[in-house]
């Protein structure tokens, strides 16, 4: 038995990984550990690119009073609050009784699942849950949950993020092309938790959990027809339409292709109503979808379905834009050099252990991830099996990372996301 | 083994990141004879990095950190092969494979049936090699102890190897 296992143990004393393989694998799982705080993950069908805004802070919640009453009339659901706390479009559903409550548990193993309730409209769904435990769990989510109909055809959408906010409470949230065309749905998920035992090891519980529910769209969408083309600093763009739904408000937009300049986001985007209120981005979700010069572009915003403006308006001023033939980064790896950079605000390259990091100076709220498609010097898109990326800020400088694996010595990076803006105040009167 | 103190690892990432450096190979290893694959191990470096600076305030002696890393690696590795339930199929689906364990794979199956514990002390004991006083002191369990459960942990997998058809 002992030269059994002393044979064992030699077949895994020479093994092929390099150093620095494992470094990178380290520096990852660090990474991960120390950005963690309050987050969401999106899961999105391939075909789109997406824009996605992630909040790094969590800001205390005044409910108004019909919010609180409305809250009031679901017992346990105070929580709600929180989970809806980023979203106007959310919260107004709540509080005109437009969330429909479900309330059903089902228990598998030590887990249980609970569907609290659900807000959806013609292209999406919204899923409040609950998971508790005899045993003390930790790190507790949902993992590769499904919406199917009576048939078991699974919903197609666009989009699926989960949204953990607390140790047992979150949302999973799905938003389609077409519209939902069934009011019977199961939700299928997989619960997961760690046990807070054995000295901080813990043993990771997991079991399939499917819940049954019923939920009915009754609000048809309100559309405004706009097809107007403004242009900031002579740079067009088309504005198609307004399409409001209860979760959220969708702008289909395109910039023009033939424009001197490569615009990369509308940054300010908004619903106005009379009273100078505004409707912003999504906060921490989705913020679009398609490519910007594309058609078919998408911009999300939060709903104001509920409100009954007297006038209302799309407007915008600040628009990230570069030259079109200056829309990439160009870095040599071996010197760390920026070789490229369109208006010179980046400096300090560094590419360590399979991490690329460039600085900027500090600008208030502005953290947008600059890296689009990697490309080597022929052009040839370079596929990354990892796509991970962050920032961090200290007093001064803003520091972006890319985890980028090649032996190429010189890159280009094209760019997603660039501190440089045309701007103009546009206000589009909606009818 | 190293000048790092318990509040370094604590509460510096720097000397963090230097220990698990330090067992990185270790940490690979144990991985491998598990996942069978480069990149799952990978991730499972990846995923022990995080894990174990999430719980690093729990652990109770520097000394015991090698221990405490390869512990917290068996029971991710163990997570996620009950996640895909290759425990009884991977005999067959060896492609992905880029370690050649043909030789002891049937020890090897009989190994990640034991129970949790003594997993733990067999790939202590014979794949880390540490020694008996050495493994009472890390998991502050008497010797004697120590001694009982692996040779009954190997009293099971020699019968199971018997059942299986594999050789003594």
């Amino acid at each position: 038995m002992k030269k059994k296992l002393d044979e064992w143990k030699k077949q895994y004393d020479v093994l092929e990984v390099r150093d620095h393989e494992l470094d990178q694998a380290i520096e990852a799982g660090m990474q991960k550990a120390v950005k963690q705080q309050f987050w969401k993950r999106w899961g999105i069908t391939p075909v789109v690119t997406v824009a996605i805004i992630l909040l790094s802070f969590i800001t205390i919640i005044n409910a108004s009073p019909t919010f609180a009453a409305q809250v009031a009339k679901y017992p346990g659901m105070d929580k709600l609050i929180e989970l809806v706390q980023f979203d106007k479009g959310q919260k107004a559903a709540i509080e005109n009784d437009y969330f429909q409550v479900i309330d059903k548990s089902v228990t598998q193993g030590d887990l249980t699942l609970t569907v609290d309730g659900v807000i959806r409209d013609k292209n999406g769904l919204v899923l409040f849950y609950t998971v508790s435990s005899e045993k003390e769990l930790d790190r507790v989510r949902l993992e590769e949950s499904l919406i199917t109909n009576v048939n078991g055809r699974e919903l197609a959408y666009q989009s699926k993020g989960y949204s953990p906010q607390d140790e047992n409470r979150g949302t999973v949230e799905y938003y389609t092309d077409d519209p939902i065309r069934f009011d019977e749905f199961t939700f299928t998920t997989e619960v997961v938790g760690v046990e807070t035992l054995d000295n901080g090891v813990g043993n990771q519980l997991r079991e399939t959990i499917s819940i049954d529910f019923h939920a009915e769209n009754t609000k048809e969408s309100i559309q405004y027809q706009v097809d107007e083309t403004v242009k900031i600093e002579g740079q067009k763009i088309h504005i198609d339409s307004v399409t409001i739904q209860p979760l959220r408000t969708t702008v289909n937009l395109y910039a023009d292709p033939e424009n001197e300049m490569r615009i990369l986001s509308i940054d300010d985007i908004a619903l106005v109503d009379e009273n100078g209120e505004e409707w912003s981005s999504i906060q921490n979700g989705m913020t679009a979808s398609g490519t910007i010069e594309d058609e078919n572009y998408e911009v999300y915003l939060q709903s104001n379905y509920f409100e009954q403006p007297e006038s209302l308006s799309l407007t915008f001023s600040k628009v990230q834009a570069v030259n079109r033939d200056e829309d990439y980064f160009r870095f040599d790896l071996e010197k760390e050099q920026i070789l490229h950079d369109p208006y010179d605000k980046f400096y300090d390259l560094t590419y360590e252990s399979g991490w690329l990091s460039i600085s900027m100076d500090k600008m208030e709220n502005y953290y947008m991830d600059p890296f689009g498609e990697i490309l080597d010097l022929d052009g040839n898109v370079m596929e990354q099996i990892r796509s991970s990326s962050s920032h961090q800020s200290n007093q001064k400088t803003t520091t972006f990372n890319k985890a980028i694996q090649t032996d190429e010595r010189i890159i280009d990076i094209k760019l997603s996301g660039y501190p440089n803006w045309i701007e103009q105040k546009v206000a589009i009167p909606l009818n | 083994m190293t000048d790092v103190t318990k509040k370094d690892f604590r509460k510096n990432n720097d000397a963090f990141v230097y220990i698990i450096t330090t067992y990185r190979a270790d940490l690979f290893r144990t991985a491998m004879a598990f996942l069978k694959n480069k990149e799952e191990a990978l991730e499972a470096i990846q995923e022990v990095t995080f894990r174990a600076y999430k719980k690093r305030k729990q652990l109770r002696d520097i000394r015991y950190v090698k221990t405490w890393l390869i512990r917290i690696m068996i029971n991710y590795c163990n997570d996620v092969l009950k996640k895909s339930k290759r425990l009884t199929d991977d005999r067959m689906l060896e492609h992905k494979s880029s370690v050649d364990n043909s030789k002891s794979i049937w020890l090897e199956d009989a190994i990640h049936h034991l129970k949790k514990a003594d997993q733990e002390l067999i790939y202590l004991k014979y794949f880390h090699g540490m020694t008996f006083p050495e493994l009472a002191e890390q998991l502050k369990i008497p010797e004697s102890t120590v001694k009982t459960r692996i040779y009954s942990a190997l009293e099971k997998l020699k019968r199971q190897l018997a059942d299986e058809g594999g050789e003594l």
